[in-house]
């Protein structure tokens, strides 16, 4: 039996307990808080920055991931490994993170085969990419054959995300085309998204509610299109997250989906300290992956 | 030499900028294969989607190869009729030679014959005295000069007069173009991409001047009058001294004006000859259109399709078909009367990730007509309502332009203006009030756009059909998002009675007094508007947690009315905002 060691960043919208795959390792994106750098612990989590948007008007942002802490990872589960399948972040949003995750790939190429899958997702986008996949190496373990299963997975995999105050996108560069919704004269709550089928892996404009109801039918219409362009009539697996500040947004969307789309599996989420950088207060996701 | 994506990316830009400028000259010469005015704007609109889509990141060393191929795959996905397409595939072949990143002259050599060999063996039906035979004539004068020169600039450079030259000579190798006495749209479109290039083209460059094709069309139709109806030699002299201004590029209509010169100093040829030169000049620029609708598309597959496959599927369903592969990415290009077919048959292997209809018999109407409209951008979503507010609102919420017409509803005439001033290819309207629909559709049909209407019966509507919008989608994808992602939002209107009436339950409403009316029913009616609304939310609202006010011309200004509200009715959330309607004194919106 391989060992197949499976490692991904801490932007995943879920818990480590949801991740049912014993050789998985996380790696943590550092966090930069008004100068000062942090990593996710029990005292610095998504609520406590929340909590300094709230309190200080802080300004935040993200760096890439550590090729150290990268390298750590792969050096102390080096032995008895037979292959490295590291699921990444949309290199279109942090192109930085793939390069080094090829670095790292290069490095190593003499003593393991390492696999850098892009995601073309973002946070619960990539946890999904991970839970699919890591399901799948259950029974596939040809290297050639774990890569077309990513890309299948990745190609049906979608996210979207309600996110009433879009300066946190923007602040942390990551707001791409849903630019576009910028400058209402109405309050609007923007619903953007990420589509696997879209090769460039950036945020997308999908539409825009006055209220969180409206955000999240527009949410499931979208859903409802995915799958009906692709002929399937249920869902595989869906996660769902929510910034706190709204849970009535998130039930809403939960009782949506679970009332009128069939799905698998459903995981309730939760949001990490990266994540909130670019999400700011009360925004919620779901990110949907078809069979 | 080392070249990096800014520089490209650059030179890109400048090239395009070297388009623009030309942009009307070219849609000047278009006659073939279609007279619809428009190979200027396809060939800019196809370098500009290749450059907005192909950004190099400042952060990033990225060689300039790895930047071509990116930007003549974007080309590829956003090119725009048959000029367009061919241009792009020429991008591709140069590209694929050059992704080693050897820019040295021999090399270069080898790009421009393999772009010229993708852009002829990826059409359908090539065709000698168009932008290929310009393509082709390059390479081998280029070919001639490497021995000579190793800048490859410089040999580019070089050969423009050369290439010049051979497009003078296309009129010759294409019946089409002698009679109606132009030079090939396409070919002259890329030696301007060349001087560009060669950087002959500086900002201060002057464009090239060129009449409007049915200014021509009307000097060609007087002279063929007065012809006609044998007028004096004095009064066709007198014309042609007064009539005819400078820059005339129809070089038939020039051989027209000179015969005809000869004719009046009594020299031949016949008037009978000038005047069937005349008919096959006008012949020429209004031909019988065998395919109307410009059709292209955009087809994501992982199926097992290859060109060749769609080619035969598309062969008989109209002509001009280009089918161009990369890799899992098909563009279609093809003139048909079918659209709908052709995207039914194309949609049955994957994904349509981008469509366009262009009514091609439209456009050839604009573009001879007198009043021609010269299109800047490919489509327009215009919204047609009262009250400043509302427009703010709506163009922030997406709409592209937006008429307030104010207290009185537009004339036909007025929508038809509006329309064509917009210079858009294709429209979507819609307005904000029903009456305004059948003079919106007569002037649908006298505009120079295609238009698409889409039925709305309040501005309330307008606002629903613009929640759905993503922004940056073709003209196709966004009639169906703002028809299928229409969010419905229940309001209702305050106004002032003009005349004695009654509310559904019967009670009697005094001139001058408010009324609440919902779904074309008096619900309520009073004194005091925000007492008026309060009860009449109290008899409406099913759960909404979100009331709006849109506050119109005629209501009192900072009357605060959101807050009052908002103290009375704690359980709602309240929001107010200018619209600026003249028929009501406030919307209100339950969301």
């Amino acid at each position: 039996m391989a060992k197949i060691l499976v490692i991904a960043g801490d932007n995943l919208g879920i818990r480590l307990d949801q991740i049912d795959y014993p050789d998985f390792r996380r790696v943590h994106f550092p966090v930069i808080v008004e100068d000062s750098e942090y990593i996710e612990d029990e005292d610095h989590s998504f609520s406590w920055l929340l909590a300094k948007f709230r309190d200080d008007d802080a300004m935040a942002k993200s760096s890439c991931l550590s090729r150290e802490e990268i390298i750590e990872v792969v050096e102390a589960n080096l032995e008895g490994c037979d292959l490295i399948v590291h699921v990444l972040m949309s290199s279109g949003m942090s192109a930085a993170t793939y390069m080094i995750a090829e670095e790292v790939k290069t490095l190593y190429e003499e003593r393991i085969p390492i696999i850098n899958i892009d995601s073309r997702q973002t946070m619960c986008g990539v946890g999904v990419v991970l839970l699919r996949l890591v399901e799948e190496l259950k029974t596939i373990h040809d290297p050639e054959e774990i890569r077309k299963t990513a890309q299948r997975i990745i190609e049906n995999t979608f996210m979207f995300l309600a996110l009433p105050d879009l300066r946190y996108l923007q602040r942390g560069g990551r707001i791409g085309k849903a630019k576009a919704f910028m400058g209402s004269v109405l309050k609007i709550i923007p619903v953007v998204g990420m589509k696997g089928e879209e090769v460039e892996g950036v945020i997308l404009p999908i539409g825009k509610g006055r209220t969180p109801a409206q955000a999240n039918t527009l949410i499931l219409n979208a859903i409802r299109e995915g799958m009906s362009k692709r002929g399937v009539e249920k869902i595989k697996l869906a996660v769902t997250m929510s910034f706190g500040d709204n849970p009535e947004a998130i039930a809403d969307l939960e009782r949506k989906v679970r009332d009128s789309l069939p799905c698998d599996r459903h995981v309730s989420g939760e949001p990490h300290l990266v994540e909130a950088i670019h999400c700011g207060p009360r925004s919620w996701a779901i990110a949907v992956s078809f069979a | 030499m080392n070249i990096d994506a800014q520089r490209v990316h650059s030179i890109m830009r400048n090239l395009h900028h070297s388009l623009l400028k030309q942009k009307n000259y070219l849609n000047g010469l278009n006659v073939f294969p279609v007279p619809d005015g428009d190979t200027g704007l396809n060939m800019t609109l196809t370098m500009q989607a290749a450059l907005t889509n192909t950004l190099p990141d400042r952060n990033v060393d990225i060689p300039g190869e790895t930047y071509l191929r990116e930007f003549a795959k974007n080309m590829l996905l956003g090119s725009r009729g048959c000029s367009g397409v061919i241009l792009s595939l020429y991008c591709k072949g140069v590209s694929e030679v050059l992704s080693n990143g050897d820019f040295s002259a021999e090399h270069v050599s080898e790009a421009l014959r393999n772009g010229y060999e993708s852009a002829y063996t990826g059409i359908s039906n090539p065709t000698e005295g168009t932008i290929l035979t310009i393509m082709r004539e390059l390479y081998r004068h280029y070919d001639e000069l490497v021995s000579e020169e190793s800048d490859p600039a410089r040999i580019i450079t070089r050969s423009i007069p050369y290439l010049k030259e051979v497009l003078s000579r296309t009129p010759e190798m294409l019946p089409v173009l002698k009679k109606a006495g132009v030079v090939d749209s396409g070919g002259a479109g890329f030696i301007i991409l060349l001087e560009g290039l060669s950087q002959e083209l500086d900002d201060n460059h002057a464009s090239r001047k060129a009449m409007p094709v049915h200014s021509l069309l009307k000097i060609n139709n007087n002279l063929r009058r007065l012809l006609r109806r044998n007028r004096s030699h004095r009064e066709i002299g007198a014309f042609l001294k007064k009539g005819i201004a400078q820059h005339i590029h129809l070089r038939k209509l020039e051989s027209i004006i000179d015969q005809t010169r000869r004719f009046l100093n009594g020299g031949s040829p016949a008037r009978e000859t000038i005047l069937q030169d005349i008919d096959d000049l006008n012949s020429s620029w209004d031909p019988d259109l065998q395919y109307r609708y410009c059709t292209e598309l955009v087809l994501d597959t992982s199926a097992l399709v290859d060109e060749q496959q769609l080619k035969t599927l598309l062969m008989e369903m109209g002509d001009s078909l280009m089918v161009l592969q990369d890799i899992d990415v098909f563009k279609i290009h093809i003139h048909t009367n079918i659209p709908d077919d052709v995207i039914d048959a194309v949609s049955q292997f994957g994904q349509l990730s981008f469509s366009k209809i262009d009514d091609m018999k439209k456009q050839h109407r604009n573009f001879i007509s007198d009043r021609s409209v010269e299109y800047e951008r490919e489509r327009s979503l215009f919204c047609i309502v009262s009250g400043d507010g509302f427009k703010d609102i709506l163009l922030s919420m997406g709409a592209d332009d937006v008429l307030d017409y104010g207290r009185r509803k537009p004339s036909v005439g007025q929508l038809v203006k509006h329309i064509n001033r917009l210079a858009a290819k294709n429209v979507i309207v819609a307005a904000d009030d029903r009456d305004i629909l059948m003079a919106l559709k007569y002037a649908v049909s006298l505009s120079k756009s295609n238009v698409s209407v889409l039925e709305s019966d309040s501005v309330i509507s307008l606002i629903g059909m613009l929640m759905g919008l993503s922004g940056n989608q073709d003209i196709n994808r966004t009639v169906h998002e703002v028809m299928e992602r229409f969010i419905p939002i229940r309001f209702f209107a305050v106004a002032r009675a003009v005349k004695p009436s009654q509310t559904i339950e019967g009670d009697v409403i005094r001139k001058g007094e408010l009324f609440a009316i919902h779904q074309g029913v008096i619900v309520t009616s009073g004194r005091n508007a925000l007492e008026l609304i309060e009860s009449t939310l109290n008899i409406l609202r099913e759960g909404e947690s979100l009331v709006t006010l849109y506050i119109g011309s005629g209501a009192k200004k900072n009357r605060a009315g959101a807050e009052v509200l908002q103290a009375r009715l704690p359980a709602v959330q309240f929001e107010e905002y200018y619209g600026g309607q003249h028929k009501y004194l406030y919307y209100v919106t339950l969301e």
